[in-house]
C-alpha cells in the first residue's frame, strides 16, 4: 500500500488488544504507556471503573475497555499479566488510562482507510470507523464521545 | 481583583505536584533500616525542611475570601435601595484558581439578588424606609468550603412551584405530597424545570440561582437550596478545596486504607460485641446516653464481606462519626494512626462517587480513599 506522505488527512493510531480483537485510538490522544501499578479500586462506581492509580503524585482514573465496548471477558484468554498495559490519555481535561490486554504497535492510515459506512455493524456506540486490512479487522475507538458519556454516567 | 494576586498558576500547580513528590520520598526515607540511630537528626531536619517548604507553598497558593467580597461592598453602595450587607468568614482561605473563577459568578449572582430586591420596592411602592438584608456566611469543612447567600427578597413560593409542575406533567400530585418544601424548592435546579417563566414574580432570581450553578459546578461545586429559620429561601454554595490539608485517621476495610477527616471524627472506641443491640433490626450501640446507629463499613462501602472472620473476636473496632446533625458508629476491621493528609480530587469522572470525597497518597505512594460520612445515617 504506497501512501503519499504529503497526505494531510494521514494520522496515526495506536492498535492494542482487547480479547480476541484488536482496536485503535489515535496516537495524538494517548499520552503514555504504563506497565500496570498497583490499582486501587473505588467503592460505589459502576462495573467499567478499574479503580484509580498513582501516577506521579496525581490520582487518574482506571476504565476498562472491555466494559464499556462490551466485549466478552475470558479469564483464560491466552494473555500473560506482563503483557498488560495501561494507556494514559487525555481527552479535553479528563486525564485517564485504560487496560489493554496486549500492545500492537502503531498504524499510520489516510481519511479513506477507515471505514465510517460499517460503523453500525459494530454493537458500540463508541467506535467511529473500521479499518480492514487482509484478515484484520480494527475499530477506531471514538474516545472523545466515551470520556463525555461517562462524565455524564457517573 | 489585585494585579499582583495573579501568580502563574500553572507553575504553582507543578511547584506544588513536587513538593508532594518531595515529601513521599522523604516518607520513604524514613522507612529506610540503614537509617538507625545515628542519621536520625539529618532525617528531622529533611522533615523539618519539607515540612516548612509545603505550608509556604500552600500559604502562596491561599488567599482570602475578602478579595471577593471587597467588591460585594461596592455593589451594595451603587444600588438606589437601602440594603445591609452582613458578611462572616471574610478570613477563610481558598486556592487562587478557585478564587479567580468564583469572583464573577458571585458577585453576578449578588447584582441579581440586588434588583430581585430594588425591583420588589418598586412593584411594592412603598414610602417606608425597611432596609433589606442580605447576608452572606461562608465557612470550611474539611475539603469544602460553604458559601450561604440569604436575602430577604421576593420569595419564590413552593405552592407556586407546585402548580408548575402539576401544569407541566413534569411530577403527579401524588410525587408532590410526598416531597418536603425543600425538595420542591430545588426541583427549579433542574435543566427540564423552566420555572422562570411561570413564576413571574422571581423569575429573575431563579435565573440567577440556576446561572451560578453552572459556573459552580464547572469548578466541581455544587450548589442546592434550604429554608432558613426566618423561612428565607438560602442558596448553599459547595466549593472543593483542591489542596486541602487535613488531619485524617487512617482505617482498614477489607485490606484497603481508608482515610477519615478528623473534623468528622468524635472518637474511636472498641465496643464488646455484647453492647450491639437491635432497634427495628438494624444495629445500634449505646454512646454518650444516645442511642446511635452502629453501621459496618462494608455495608457503607459496598463491599462483599465473606464469611464474618472473626466471629470469635469478642470486640469491634468502631468510628464515632458527627455528620453535622448526628453521630452514628462506623464499625472498621482496623483502626491505625492519624496523619495529615494531602487531599486529592478523584477526578472530574468520579468527583461524584457516594461516600467517597477524595483520595490521598501516603508514604509509600500507596492510595488511601477518603471516606464521606456525611450520608452515613
Amino acid at each position: 500500500m504506497s501512501k503519499d506522505n504529503n497526505d494531510l488527512s494521514r494520522k496515526q493510531y495506536i492498535t492494542f488488544s482487547l480479547g480476541q480483537e484488536r482496536y485503535g485510538i489515535e496516537l495524538n490522544e494517548g499520552k503514555e504507556i504504563l506497565l500496570p501499578p498497583e490499582i486501587t479500586r473505588v467503592p460505589n462506581t459502576p462495573d467499567y471503573v478499574n479503580g484509580v492509580i498513582n501516577l506521579r503524585g496525581g490520582v487518574i482514573t482506571i476504565l476498562d475497555f472491555k466494559d464499556i465496548l462490551g466485549i466478552e471477558k475470558n479469564k483464560n484468554d491466552g494473555y500473560k499479566k506482563e503483557e498488560k498495559r495501561i494507556i494514559i490519555t487525555t481527552i479535553g481535561n479528563i486525564t485517564s488510562g485504560f487496560m489493554v490486554d496486549q500492545m500492537q504497535g502503531i498504524l499510520t492510515l489516510a481519511g479513506e482507510d477507515i471505514e465510517k459506512e460499517n460503523k453500525n455493524e459494530m454493537k458500540s456506540e463508541f467506535i467511529k470507523g473500521i479499518y480492514t486490512e487482509a484478515n484484520n479487522v480494527i475499530p477506531i475507538i471514538d474516545l472523545k464521545r466515551l470520556i463525555s458519556s461517562r462524565k455524564e454516567a457517573i | 481583583m489585585n494585579k499582583k494576586n495573579n501568580l502563574d498558576l500553572e507553575n504553582l500547580d507543578e511547584i506544588m505536584d513536587l513538593v508532594g513528590e518531595l515529601l513521599i520520598s522523604k516518607s520513604r526515607l524514613e522507612t529506610l533500616e540503614a537509617f538507625k540511630d545515628q542519621d536520625r537528626d539529618i532525617l528531622s531536619q529533611l522533615d523539618r525542611i519539607t515540612g516548612e517548604l509545603h505550608d509556604k507553598v500552600m500559604k502562596v497558593r491561599m488567599i482570602p475570601l475578602a478579595n471577593i467580597f471587597q467588591e460585594f461592598n461596592q455593589i451594595i453602595k451603587a444600588s438606589k435601595t437601602d440594603i445591609e450587607l452582613d458578611i462572616e468568614g471574610k478570613d477563610i482561605e481558598v486556592d487562587r484558581a478557585v478564587i479567580n473563577k468564583l469572583a464573577d459568578p458571585l458577585s453576578q449572582f449578588l447584582k441579581s439578588l440586588v434588583s430581585n430586591i430594588e425591583e420588589q420596592k418598586i412593584q411594592e411602592n412603598t414610602k417606608e424606609e425597611i432596609t433589606e438584608e442580605i447576608s452572606i456566611n461562608a465557612y470550611k469543612t474539611g475539603n469544602e468550603v460553604i458559601i450561604e447567600f440569604e436575602d430577604d427578597g421576593k420569595m419564590i413560593y413552593s405552592d407556586q412551584l407546585k402548580e408548575i409542575m402539576l401544569e407541566n406533567n413534569i411530577l403527579s400530585k401524588e410525587e408532590l405530597e410526598k416531597m418536603s418544601k425543600e425538595e420542591i424548592y430545588n426541583l427549579i435546579l433542574k435543566d427540564n424545570i423552566s420555572a422562570e417563566k411561570a413564576a413571574e414574580d422571581a423569575g429573575q432570581k431563579i435565573a440567577a440561582v440556576k446561572s451560578i450553578k453552572k459556573d459552580i459546578e464547572a469548578i466541581n461545586g455544587d450548589l442546592y437550596l434550604e429554608l432558613s429559620e426566618d423561612n428565607n429561601l438560602k442558596t448553599v454554595i459547595i466549593i472543593p478545596l483542591k489542596f486541602a490539608i487535613t488531619e485524617a485517621l487512617m482505617v482498614k476495610v477489607d485490606g484497603d486504607l481508608f482515610a477519615i477527616p478528623l473534623e468528622m471524627v468524635s472518637e474511636t472506641k472498641r465496643i464488646p460485641n455484647s453492647k450491639i443491640k437491635k432497634v427495628k433490626n438494624e444495629d445500634v450501640i449505646n454512646y454518650r446516653e444516645n442511642t446511635i446507629p452502629l453501621i459496618d463499613s462494608y455495608d457503607f462501602l459496598n463491599f462483599n464481606k465473606e464469611v464474618e472472620s472473626d466471629s470469635s473476636a469478642s470486640e469491634i473496632e468502631v468510628v464515632i462519626v458527627n455528620t453535622g446533625k448526628k453521630n452514628a458508629a462506623l464499625r472498621v476491621d482496623e483502626l491505625l494512626n492519624q496523619q495529615d493528609i494531602v487531599v486529592k480530587s478523584l477526578g472530574e469522572l468520579l468527583s461524584n462517587t457516594k461516600n467517597i470525597a477524595g483520595a490521598t497518597i501516603i508514604g509509600d505512594g500507596e492510595i488511601a480513599l477518603i471516606i464521606d460520612v456525611r450520608e452515613i445515617a
